[in-house]
């Protein structure tokens, strides 16, 4: 039992942190906002004038295509991630000590190099005479290049790429922390491997893997790289939205509404994450 | 020994981890209805017998067999045995009925014949209208006995328990202790329990099965451990005792004198000896008795040096003319005669001090 004097202690002690979030977070983000109700001037500039004009102009279906799409990618990324990225960390968790670290390096190896290039290395795989398509034709398996590259399940691709370390790494460490004893005590009660997995092993590990789909989810919804390179000008999503608004229309204002939209979706995340989590104390954030 | 057959058997059973052989070949046979314990330091494999009889260890070599069929080969789930494990490996995410209820769900029977066994089981264990809580609102006690019924609800064969009150303080240990051994004459399973306290291993077994070093040292009721130790090392895990470590100075049928640093103390003893053999004595505490004056055949005789209390009990020690300093333990009752610094004169009843071969303790690691 926590005593109200311990909980408190422990407030003072993070005092430094909320003042680095304050100063660092919370100051960009209330500018953001503070833009967001402001007149577009010349150029990147804003006027004096408190409107609403840069939300009413969001009520165009234009921008609720963009916003579907962009939540369906993040879902589905945050979907596939986790039925790629789960067995992955699983498989790794049960691993030998020795294994463990060459799959550990496996996932973290991406890392090492510059996101951009990974992400061209991919367009190079996916154009139309690109290895991909050379090989299925040599095979037979095809009679004219497939398109591959500007379409949606490209960016899918990419995106499940970029995300599953953001998964594996979550879920090993909620599975090796894992008390493998209650596995087998539900193998000693008489359940097989499978249902002791289903009904012990993934509901143990659940608090991790949700932590793993919002590290996943919200950081797909804002992605812009990789929609531009892999998608084209086929795959608009809300974060390519909000850079060709500030870049190229250079309307900071509407900018900075389009980035309120996505602040105010990742806090309806984040509550409904820590209210699907309750007091866990397994929760990750 | 009654004749009955045996209810689980083991034969010739090797565990080895690597380069470590954990279980050297041992055998045990469980009789049905029987509390047997496993008693040993830690690191002995008494955990690692049980796995082996649960079925979470693999790749053993050895026989084993329940009511007469070979379960060697059989996973955890097929094998009509249950436990109750060291962290009682509750399951965090389910209320005490889910948890208690588990097996018999896996087992496909009816919800409203799980809800019926659960409550049969909650009210065993004392636990009557706490169904809905979760484990992490449950005390340390409370969650032992949703563990327990969680085992015992399936009605197992026999009932395996690692050494499941080792996380509760010393009186609701105690109190446990009774309520175990209660709901185990009552329900008639076999218990297999697993503890390294020899008083807890005395007070609860029909059998005490003395472990060390991946071999069974003795196994027999609690009074034979107690009384006729087969080795140093049973004499000295089981009660306080005093060892007297000497050679046969003689010897005839039964009987045997034993020279200890310049005294001849006579022995009963079990097993042939030879002169010039190395022994050792064992003298329980509680079974060494002294006056200020000679009695009995026994003639030894020491200086009282301190008397301790613990308890309704004194502790007192007395040194011997070489220097090795004897315990002698009794009930506090009428005023001690003999005072700190006297001269005290010792006896026991022969029959009451076990003779044992020394060499046994030599390959202490």
């Amino acid at each position: 039992m926590k005593t109200d004097h311990s909980a408190h202690r422990r407030g003072l002690l993070a005092l430094p942190m909320y003042l680095w979030a304050l100063a660092f977070v919370g100051v960009a983000l209330l500018y953001i906002i503070g833009l967001s109700f402001l007149g577009k001037g010349e150029a990147l500039e804003v006027t004096g004038e408190i409107t609403l004009s840069n939300y009413s102009r969001l009520w165009d279906p234009k921008y609720g295509k963009v916003l579907w799409l962009s939540l369906r990618l993040a879902g589905l990324t945050t979907l596939i991630s986790l039925l790629l990225g789960y067995p992955f960390a699983y498989f790794m968790a049960k691993a030998s000590e020795k294994w463990r670290v060459w799959l550990m390096i496996l996932v973290i190896a991406p890392f090492w190099t510059n996101a951009l290039i990974r992400i061209y290395g991919w367009k190079i795989l996916l154009y139309a005479n690109g290895p991909i398509n050379q090989f299925l034709l040599n095979l037979g398996l095809i009679r004219k290049p497939l398109k591959l590259l500007y379409t949606e399940g490209a960016v899918l691709l990419g995106m499940v790429y970029a995300m599953l370390p953001f998964v594996i790494l979550p879920a090993y460490t909620g599975i090796e922390r894992m008390d493998w004893a209650r596995v087998e005590a539900a193998r000693d009660l008489g359940a097989s491997p499978a249902r002791a997995f289903f009904t012990v092993t993934l509901p143990m590990t659940a608090p991790s893997l949700l932590a793993a789909c919002v590290l996943t989810f919200l950081p797909s919804v804002g992605l812009i790289f990789l929609s531009d390179i892999l998608g084209g000008a086929n795959t608009v999503l809300w974060g390519n939205l909000v850079h060709d608004e500030l870049l190229k229309s250079r309307d900071l204002p509407f900018a900075a509404a389009l980035s309120t939209v996505l602040l105010l979706l990742t806090g309806l995340v984040i509550y409904l994450y820590r209210r699907a989590g309750g007091s866990n104390e397994e929760m990750v954030f | 020994m009654q004749v009955k057959e045996p209810l689980l058997t083991l034969r010739g059973i090797q565990k080895s981890y690597g380069d470590t052989h954990v279980l050297k070949g041992i055998d045990l046979d469980i009789y049905p209805g029987e509390f047997l314990t496993l008693l040993g330091p830690s690191g002995c494999g008494k955990t690692t017998t049980l796995r082996v009889i649960a079925g979470l260890e693999t790749d053993h070599a050895g026989k084993i067999t329940l009511e007469g069929e070979d379960i060697t080969a059989l996973p955890p789930e097929k094998r009509a045995i249950n436990t109750v494990f060291q962290n009682l490996a509750l399951f965090p995410h389910m209320n005490v009925e889910k948890n208690i209820g588990y097996g018999l769900k896996m087992r496909g029977m009816k919800k409203d014949e799980i809800a019926r066994r659960v409550e049969n089981a909650l009210s065993m264990v004392q636990l009557d209208g706490q169904g809905k809580k979760m484990p992490s609102q449950l005390s340390g006690g409370q969650k032992q006995r949703v563990a327990l019924a969680r085992a015992l609800v399936l009605q197992p064969k026999l009932l395996l328990l690692d050494e499941p009150l080792s996380a509760l303080d010393l009186n609701l240990r105690r109190h446990m202790q009774g309520e175990l051994k209660r709901m185990q004459k009552e329900l008639g399973i076999a218990f297999l329990y697993i503890t390294h306290d020899q008083e807890e291993a005395l007070n609860m077994s029909d059998r005490v099965a003395l472990m060390r070093d991946g071999q069974f040292i003795q196994i027999g009721a609690p009074a034979e451990l107690y009384d006729s130790p087969e080795s140093l090392f049973a004499a000295a895990f089981m009660g306080q005792s005093n060892i007297l470590r000497g050679v046969i100075g003689g010897c005839s049928e039964g009987k045997a004198v034993l020279e200890v640093g310049g005294l001849s103390i006579p022995c009963v003893t079990h097993r042939p000896v030879l002169v010039g053999d190395e022994m050792a004595l064992c003298l329980r505490a509680e079974r060494l008795h002294y006056a200020p004056h000679p009695t009995g055949k026994i003639h030894i005789s020491g200086i009282l040096r301190e008397h301790t209390y613990i308890g309704g009990v004194q502790r007192t020690k007395i040194e011997l003319p070489d220097g090795q300093i004897l315990l002698a333990q009794r009930q506090i009752d009428a005023q001690d005669e003999c005072s700190v610094g006297s001269r005290v004169f010792l006896w026991w009843d022969m029959a009451a001090a076990a003779l044992v071969p020394w060499r046994d303790m030599n390959h202490e690691n």
